[in-house]
């Protein structure tokens, strides 16, 4: 007589689904990805997981990478931060400053990230990849990122620098913020996409140190 | 409980100690003489030279990686291919290094002894005659083999035999107790040849001074041809015809695991007969057979070589009536520079330090154009000197708490100009005044100078960037607060 096989009998399913309840709990018991230690800016990023894509718009002079750099701070993983500023190059004093663990965040300047740097995406060996500023980045690009991102369980930030806009979107990132120094005490974050919406203010304080006016 | 006594070495602990420029190696296994550098000399039977100055930093980069001294690193590396009974001293003139051999080895001496070592150097001044004399005998055929200009054997004896009975007739013990009598006056009593050995005894220079230094040739080096049966030019094709290239070198050494290359050369023929030699360098030891049978790192570094290659060939040609690019017709791939590393060692390298697995990060920056940045902090309060770059995987270990000059950072934008540009003063944007700032004004000549008051200018829009202006009024901008 024909039976059953095991996986497909009621004991075995109710298994699966015990299985599947814990692993449910285990997940929501997980540690968060991105943490700054700003009560604030942690509730935002609560819910992002390895594979996002966050885009960042942040115009130069306006000091907004500061925010990003929050979360960085705290026991990151091995990172890579890949700039293209013309004539700028890493003034690492300030970063370590800003509490940077410089033994895991490594540089490296490219205009065209995906394609001169390619291997650092075809490998797991960072976690976290900043790309700042990007010369080139096609929509081709943000693609194929995205892809290796969430098939490497890496989370990626994508920064402009150009503010952001709700017309144009992008549909590889889970997050869009623009962020900058607003006047001088706060720093500004404004939501474009993502869970959260509007626009939250953190103290100066919270972020850098402050400093009075000269004159 | 084991407790251990370890003696700090000031210099190291410094980090100002001496790197040997030479090696002299007892070598009972006969094994390849080319363990530490591509640069070596056999001496005698079972005894080699090896100058070690061309890759000096490479050994202490991988010092440096692994925190370890000199001695250890070399010491698990000698043990590996020569075993347990080698000996070998390390110095700055092969002559010192292979008459301290000679020494220990007649005191069956073991191991690894470093002449820069005060305990080593001490001994060194005790070594007697008979030690001094004896290591002259290989000299002599090394002499008459490197055709020594005005040596002749009869006579370098007779001057031997003369010096013997002057030492013995006014009772000098040891030739470090006659330190004070210079080559010149020895030159003149006892010929050239003894003048210059007394000179090479004890001097500290690191010149060979007419030491007859023969350069051992080394084996020849795994080398594959491939003549094309029709031209190519796409990086498919090639792509797939280096893939065989590399498998077949990797058969040529053997798939020996010690085997790392620094760098290959590529010599193209191209289709109007013009041969183009480019090289694929690899920042760390590479091993070809550990990439089988991908083979990604050497093929990333042949592939930017091949973008360059055809951006300067279509440029050139651009007149030609060609398809794209000048094809290929035949290639010779060709191992120039290895080196041997003890799997032993090269496990050690490949250790996590800190949890950061730095061997995995080299493998990746092998395949990329260029090398990542990596900086640590120093002691300075002047912007350009607060930080310095340095290799990846170096240990970064403060000997004090670098807090008060990190902390001044804090104000300073992310990214510089590391060549600040002049600006028109600025009169209708707010300034904000940071810090007065002076780099060792006491090495200027105008100690005023060096003086330099930091300020923060905002613009019209918001926008703020990181300024200092000098004492003659001259305004610069040295970043932006991006």
């Amino acid at each position: 007589m024909a039976s059953l096989p095991a996986q497909f009998t009621d004991a075995s399913l109710q298994q699966q689904l015990q299985s599947a309840r814990s692993l449910k709990n285990d997940l929501s018991h997980q540690s968060q990805e991105l943490l700054s230690g700003i009560d604030a800016l942690d509730e935002c990023f609560a819910r992002v997981k390895p594979g996002d894509l966050i885009e960042w718009g942040i115009p130069p002079g306006m000091n907004g990478r500061l925010i990003p750099l929050q979360l960085l701070k705290q026991q990151i993983p091995l990172s890579v931060w890949i700039y293209h500023h013309h004539g700028l190059g890493v003034f690492a004093s300030s970063w370590i400053s800003h509490g940077i663990d410089l033994q895991r965040l490594f540089f490296i300047c490219s205009a065209n990230p995906v394609k001169e740097l390619r291997p650092i995406f075809l490998e797991d060996t960072f976690k976290r990849i900043i790309i700042d500023a990007p010369h080139k980045f096609s929509t081709g690009d943000m693609a194929f990122v995205s892809q290796q991102a969430r098939k490497q369980g890496q989370i990626v930030f994508l920064i402009r620098h150009y503010f952001l806009t709700a017309k144009r979107g992008n549909p590889h990132a889970s997050l869009r913020i623009n962020t900058w120094q607003s006047g001088k005490r706060s720093f500004s974050l404004q939501f474009i996409k993502g869970p959260n919406s509007g626009r939250i203010s953190l103290p100066y304080r919270s972020v850098a140190e402050d400093h009075e006016p000269y004159n | 409980m084991n407790l251990t006594t370890k003696v700090i070495d000031l210099a190291e602990l410094r980090g100002d100690g001496e790197f040997p420029v030479f090696a002299a190696i007892y070598n009972p296994e006969s094994a390849s003489p080319f363990v530490l550098s591509p640069t070596a000399m056999r001496w005698g039977d079972k005894l080699y030279l090896s100058r070690l100055d061309g890759c000096k930093f490479f050994w202490l980069d991988q010092k440096k990686k692994l925190r370890c001294k000199l001695a250890d690193l070399f010491e698990p590396l000698l043990r590996h291919h020569y075993g347990e009974d080698f000996v070998a001293v390390f110095g700055n003139h092969p002559w010192q290094c292979l008459l301290y051999l000679h020494y220990q080895i007649r005191h069956q001496g073991r191991r690894l002894y470093l002449l820069e070592s005060r305990l080593n150097r001490n001994i060194y001044k005790t070594l007697d005659w008979e030690c001094w004399f004896a290591a002259q005998q290989e000299l002599a055929v090394h002499l008459i083999a490197s055709n020594a200009r005005g040596f002749r054997a009869d006579t370098f004896q007779s001057q031997q035999a003369r010096m013997r009975r002057f030492i013995q007739r006014i009772g000098i013990a040891t030739p470090h107790d006659m330190i004070a009598a210079d080559a010149n006056s020895i030159t003149r009593r006892f010929g050239k040849w003894l003048g210059l050995i007394w000179q090479w005894s004890f001097t500290d220079s690191s010149e060979l001074q007419g030491f007859p230094w023969i350069k051992l040739e080394q084996e020849q080096l795994p080398r594959v041809k491939r003549d094309l049966e029709y031209p190519v030019n796409q990086w498919a094709y090639i792509e797939v015809l280096l893939l065989e290239d590399f498998s077949r070198l990797c058969d040529q050494f053997h798939r020996h695991d010690c085997e790392h290359i620094n760098r290959m050369l590529w010599e193209i023929t191209l289709f109007n007969y013009q041969k183009v030699s480019v090289e694929l360098s690899f920042r760390h030891p590479y091993s070809l057979h550990r990439d089988m049978p991908g083979f990604d790192t050497a093929l990333y570094q042949a592939r930017y070589i091949y973008d360059d290659l055809v951006r300067d060939l279509r440029a050139r040609d651009g007149d030609l009536d060609l398809p794209e690019s000048m094809p290929f017709i035949c290639w010779q791939i060709e191992i120039c520079e290895r080196v041997m590393l003890a799997p032993a060692l090269w496990e050690l390298f490949a250790r996590e330090i800190d949890q950061i697995d730095y061997q995995q990060i080299m493998a990746l920056q092998n395949k990329l154009p260029l090398a990542f940045e990596c900086y640590q902090s120093d002691a300075s309060f002047f912007p350009e000197q607060s930080f310095t770059r340095i290799p990846v995987g170096t240990a970064q270990i403060n000997s004090f708490d670098h807090y008060p000059w990190s902390s001044s950072a804090a104000n300073k934008p992310l990214f510089y100009y590391q060549q600040a540009e002049p600006i028109e003063n600025p009169t209708a944007v707010q300034k904000i005044f940071l810090e007065r700032n002076s780099n060792q004004w006491w090495l200027s000549e105008d100690a005023l100078q060096s003086i330099r008051d930091y300020f923060i200018l905002k613009d019209h829009n918001g926008r703020s960037s990181w300024v200092y202006r000098t004492q003659n009024g001259e305004w610069f901008k040295q970043g932006e607060f991006c």
